[in-house]
C-alpha cells in the first residue's frame, strides 16, 4: 500500500525543518503545500522533499489539503494519505501507528488527543461541545473534531472530499463521516500545544456549530 | 421643497456625475450608462414631485410615500446583497480551483524538467 504524507504550511519556517527531518525517516513520499508563505517555508521544504506545491495566494487550510491530497492520489498514485499539521502540534512519531492501521485495512483513521492540561481549557470545552452537538444532531459522537492528524484511503477521500477553504475543513470532514456513517479508527495521539499555535478560534467554533446544523438540512440531500 | 428633497436631488446629481465618469473611462457601455442615467433622472423627478407616487403608495396601503420608498429601497438592497453573496461565493470557488491547478501544474512541470535534466 502506497502511503503519502501531506502537510499544509503557511509561514512555518520555524517548524517545518524539524518536521520534515523527522518525517523523512519513514521513507514515505511527503507533499508539502505552501499556502503563500512569506518566510521562505517553501524554500526550506524543497530541501527535504521534491513535492512542494505553492499557492500563489493564500487560500486556507482546507484548500491546501485538497491540493496536497489531489496531487498525492492523482500524480503520486497514493493508496492512502496521512495528514499532519506543520506547526509542531502533531508528533511525527505517530506516523507508524497510522500506517499500521491503514495497512490493517482501516479506511479512515482519526488522531484523537487526550483532553488533559496541555490543551487550554477553552479549547477543551469547545472541542467537547462540538462532539456533543454532533451527537445531538447526527446521533454520532466523533471525538476531537478539530484534530488535523488523520489518515484515509483514496476511496474514503472521494467520499469526504470537502468544499471548505479554511479551518472548517475538519468540521466538514466530521459532518461527512456522520452523514455517511463511515467507520473510522480512533488513534490516541500526543497533545501538543504551543503558545503560538494557530488553530480554531471562538469564531471558527461558532461557524462549526452552524455548519453542523445547516448540513443537517442540506437541500442537495433532499 | 424640503431640505430632504434638496439633499436627494443633490445626491442624484452626484450619482449622475459618477455614471458619466465611468462611461468616460469606458467602464460601462452606452446602453448601461443610459439605464443608469434614466434611473437617476427618475429619482430626481420623484424627489421633486413625490406626490406622483401617492396613488401607488395608497394601493400598497402605505400611509406615506416615504414608507413606500423605504420598503422599495430595502427590497432592492436585499436583492443586491443576496446576488453579491452568491457571485462572491462563485468567484471564490473559481479562484480556489485556479490557484490549486496552477500549483499542481507548476510542480508537475518542475518535476518533469528535473527528470529531463538527469
Amino acid at each position: 500500500m502506497k502511503i503519502v504524507i501531506v502537510t499544509p504550511a503557511k509561514n512555518e519556517a520555524a517548524h517545518i525543518k524539524i518536521l520534515l527531518t523527522e518525517l523523512r525517516r519513514f521513507k514515505l513520499d511527503i507533499v508539502v503545500v505552501d499556502d503563500e508563505s512569506s518566510d521562505g517555508t517553501n524554500v526550506i521544504a524543497q530541501k527535504y522533499t521534491p513535492y512542494v506545491l505553492t499557492h500563489m495566494i493564500n487560500l486556507g487550510k482546507g484548500s491546501a489539503l485538497k491540493t496536497g491530497c489531489d496531487f498525492a492520489f492523482d500524480h503520486l498514485k497514493a493508496d492512502a494519505v496521512i495528514l499532519i499539521d506543520s506547526d509542531g502540534q502533531h508528533s511525527p512519531k505517530e506516523i507508524p501507528h497510522f500506517c499500521k492501521q491503514l495497512q490493517s485495512g482501516a479506511q479512515l483513521v482519526l488522531g484523537i488527543r487526550s483532553f488533559q492540561k496541555e490543551m487550554p481549557l477553552l479549547k477543551r470545552f469547545l472541542n467537547t461541545s462540538l462532539s456533543l452537538f454532533m451527537k445531538l444532531v447526527y446521533g454520532t459522537f466523533i471525538p476531537d473534531i478539530p484534530s488535523g492528524y488523520k489518515a484515509f484511503t483514496k476511496e474514503t477521500y472521494r467520499l469526504i472530499r470537502w468544499k471548505g477553504y479554511g479551518y472548517e475543513v475538519e468540521m466538514e470532514i466530521a459532518v461527512k463521516i456522520a452523514q455517511l456513517g463511515l467507520p473510522y479508527f480512533s488513534l490516541p495521539i500526543r497533545t501538543i500545544y504551543k503558545s503560538q499555535s494557530k488553530g480554531m478560534t471562538l469564531e471558527d467554533a461558532f461557524h462549526s456549530f452552524l455548519k453542523i446544523l445547516i448540513s443537517k438540512f442540506d437541500i442537495q440531500k433532499l | 421643497m424640503s431640505f430632504f428633497q434638496i439633499s436627494a436631488v443633490l445626491f442624484a446629481l452626484y450619482m449622475l456625475y459618477l455614471v458619466r465618469m465611468h462611461q468616460k473611462k469606458m467602464r460601462s457601455s452606452v446602453r448601461e450608462a443610459l439605464l443608469w442615467y434614466s434611473l437617476w433622472l427618475v429619482f430626481i423627478f420623484l424627489s421633486v414631485f413625490p406626490t406622483v407616487l401617492t396613488g401607488i403608495s395608497n394601493f400598497f396601503v402605505f400611509d406615506r410615500v416615504f414608507d413606500l420608498l423605504i420598503v422599495g429601497a430595502f427590497m432592492v438592497i436585499a436583492f443586491l446583497v443576496v446576488r453579491t453573496y452568491f457571485k462572491s461565493r462563485e468567484l471564490s470557488a473559481k479562484i480556489d480551483k485556479l490557484v490549486r491547478e496552477i500549483a499542481s501544474s507548476n510542480l508537475k512541470k518542475s518535476l518533469k524538467e528535473k527528470r529531463g535534466n538527469r
